[in-house]
């Protein structure tokens, strides 16, 4: 494992700590009203001022973070785990194949949005809508790519050879078509991070998904935005968190497939 | 002859499948809007009269006293005869109200999808041809797609609210300046791809060898990838129909995506059901399309 990857995963677990423990952490709440402050610039006190309602803007920043992180993240997850079990299962069984692409078809043309809207006037409004966005929206992918990864994997000579010897598909299965898949899917799910923040930041945006006062990225850029005249400073730090995050996202996915690159290479010289 | 024939089958298959599907999601998208609480004349089809006799003459008319597989016949036929209802606010019907914002997206994709190739080509052109692979270009790329089209529209917004000018074009501009950016930086890397592939194929290293100059090789390449870069281009143009929500709200462009926020802010559930199935038709046609262009380009992909 190389510094820069180190430093990366280190930095990241860091903050993943942090935002554990939040509350502890922060001296203000996120919900916390004070109208005898609005539209403080920024200052000691409050380091990013404060909002139309005189809440801290730096705590519901690094709330919203938070919470979007934790949203996009698990939805993808998500998405990446249930996408690669139908794709390997769809390469492995024509029957099933033929069933799962059609479903799969349905999903990457109905538009997850829709869907999403749905969902909120059928269930109600919350965490749940953003995550069936996005589970609607990556699931078709990740199931292709598996699916593509495991044909072309399971007719390699080696594989046959297992076969031969007497493995079970199980054992070929967990044993090698496996490992194959996983460092694509995870590359994959890395560099589609960005697009999942965006999901969530224009389903927030647009008021579809968690109410206020939580607080998350796209419900206080849209706050922001109605004040851009009065306070543009309330509109730079999520800005900023956003930008960071997605540049974060691309190193990322950059070092790790320059890291699993040269296992994979070390590995070939070996056998 | 022989190949027109295989593609044709090979369209008719696509076709019947895609079909199929249609009617698949016409009657998902029928049985969930029947789960959204509400009186299902109300949330279809946009009926508001409070009057017993009317709603009940209406329930007999649409099919509502009968069974469910009977509603869901009865709003297919419905879809396909182009009665979608009408709007619970302002009355008009729900075909109009969406062609009008489908015609205001599609005039957005296209133009802003022109500008977008045209510039990616010019880049990679310049990259490729006068073997120019400068910084400014990589960063800037990467600053269009790492920043979503959210935050470039706000920012784009406050440029324009705080410099205080009036833009010529004032309704399409903005808007379309957005997409374009963020379309370049990802649209940039997939042509760039593509043509970094084309050129590992071994026809280039012959032509290279006949002594042909880069400017004709470089047509040549981008022929070759040209099925690629439809495919990813079509798909654009789909994603930008249905998903440039936040950017047309943000700028109030009465495309697709206005259409759609309105519709939620205001409950209108028959313009928001029309509008899933529009934006359902309109990404299964340009599915279609792709893999039949792809098919056409690239005779390959039909022999095998």
């Amino acid at each position: 494992m190389n510094l820069k990857l180190t430093i990366l995963l280190l930095s990241i677990s860091i903050f993943v700590i942090l935002m554990a423990i939040l509350d502890i952490v922060v001296p203000y709440r996120y919900d916390e009203v004070r109208l005898d402050r609005r539209f403080l610039p920024p200052s000691i006190n409050h380091l990013f001022g404060t909002d139309s309602l005189g809440r801290d803007v730096f705590t519901r920043v690094l709330y919203g973070t938070r919470f979007s992180l934790t949203v996009s993240s698990l939805s993808l997850a998500l998405s990446a785990t249930l996408g690669t079990l139908i794709g390997i299962l769809s390469a492995l069984s024509k029957h099933f194949h033929t069933f799962a692409d059609l479903v799969m078809n349905f999903f990457y043309i109905v538009p997850s949005i829709f869907v999403a809207t749905i969902t909120a006037f059928v269930i109600g409004f919350g965490i749940h809508v953003i995550a069936i966005a996005i589970v609607f929206r990556f699931l078709p992918m990740f199931y292709r790519v598996t699916r593509t990864i495991a044909l072309t994997v399971s007719v390699e000579p080696y594989i046959e050879s297992v076969r031969a010897v007497g493995a079970s598909t199980l054992y070929v299965l967990t044993h090698y078509i496996a490992r194959e898949t996983i460092s694509t899917v995870a590359i994959l799910s890395i560099y589609s991070f960005p697009e999942t923040l965006s999901i969530e930041i224009s389903l927030n945006f647009i008021g579809l998904g968690v109410q206020p006062p939580t607080p998350s990225l796209g419900s206080i850029l849209a706050e922001s935005v109605k004040y851009v005249v009065v306070a543009p400073h309330n509109i730079v730090p999520p800005i900023l968190v956003v930008f960071a995050a997605i540049l974060l996202a691309e190193i990322l996915g950059e070092s790790i497939k320059k890291h699993l690159d040269s296992y994979n290479v070390d590995r070939k010289l070996f056998y | 002859m022989l190949r027109t024939r295989d593609i044709f089958l090979r369209a008719l298959k696509k076709i019947s499948l895609y079909l199929f599907l249609l009617i698949a999601i016409l009657s998902f998208i029928y049985l969930s809007a029947r789960l959204i609480p509400g009186d299902p004349i109300t949330v279809l089809y946009g009926e508001i009269s409070g009057d017993p006799v009317t709603r009940s003459v209406l329930e007999r008319q649409l099919g509502l006293d009968k069974p469910i597989q009977i509603h869901l016949l009865i709003y297919l036929r419905n879809i396909f005869t182009g009665n979608w209802g009408k709007s619970i606010y302002t009355g008009e019907s729900v075909v109009s109200i969406v062609s009008r914002g489908f015609m205001a997206s599609l005039k957005l994709a296209l133009l802003s999808s022109a500008f977008v190739v045209i510039i990616s080509i010019a880049l990679v052109y310049v990259e490729f041809v006068h073997n120019i692979h400068s910084n400014l270009i990589r960063i800037s790329t990467s600053l269009s797609s790492s920043i979503q089209s959210t935050v470039w529209s706000i920012i784009i917004l406050l440029l324009i609210a705080r410099t205080g000018y009036s833009v010529a074009l004032g309704s399409i501009l903005p808007p379309l300046s957005v997409l374009t950016i963020t379309g370049i930086g990802i649209f940039y890397r997939v042509l760039r791809s593509a043509i970094e592939y084309s050129c590992r194929q071994p026809f280039v290293g012959m032509y290279m060898v006949m002594g042909y100059n880069k400017r004709y090789l470089f047509l040549k390449v981008l022929r070759y990838s040209l099925p690629m870069i439809l495919s990813a281009l079509l798909y654009r143009v789909g994603v930008i129909i249905a998903g440039a929500v936040a950017t047309e709200v943000i700028f109030m462009y009465p495309g697709m995506g206005f259409v759609f926020y309105t519709a939620l802010l205001s409950r209108d559930y028959p313009i928001l059901i029309g509008w899933g199935v529009a934006i359902s038709i309109i990404l299964m046609l340009v599915n279609l399309v792709v893999d039949i262009v792809h098919s056409v380009l690239d005779p390959r992909v039909s022999i095998s």
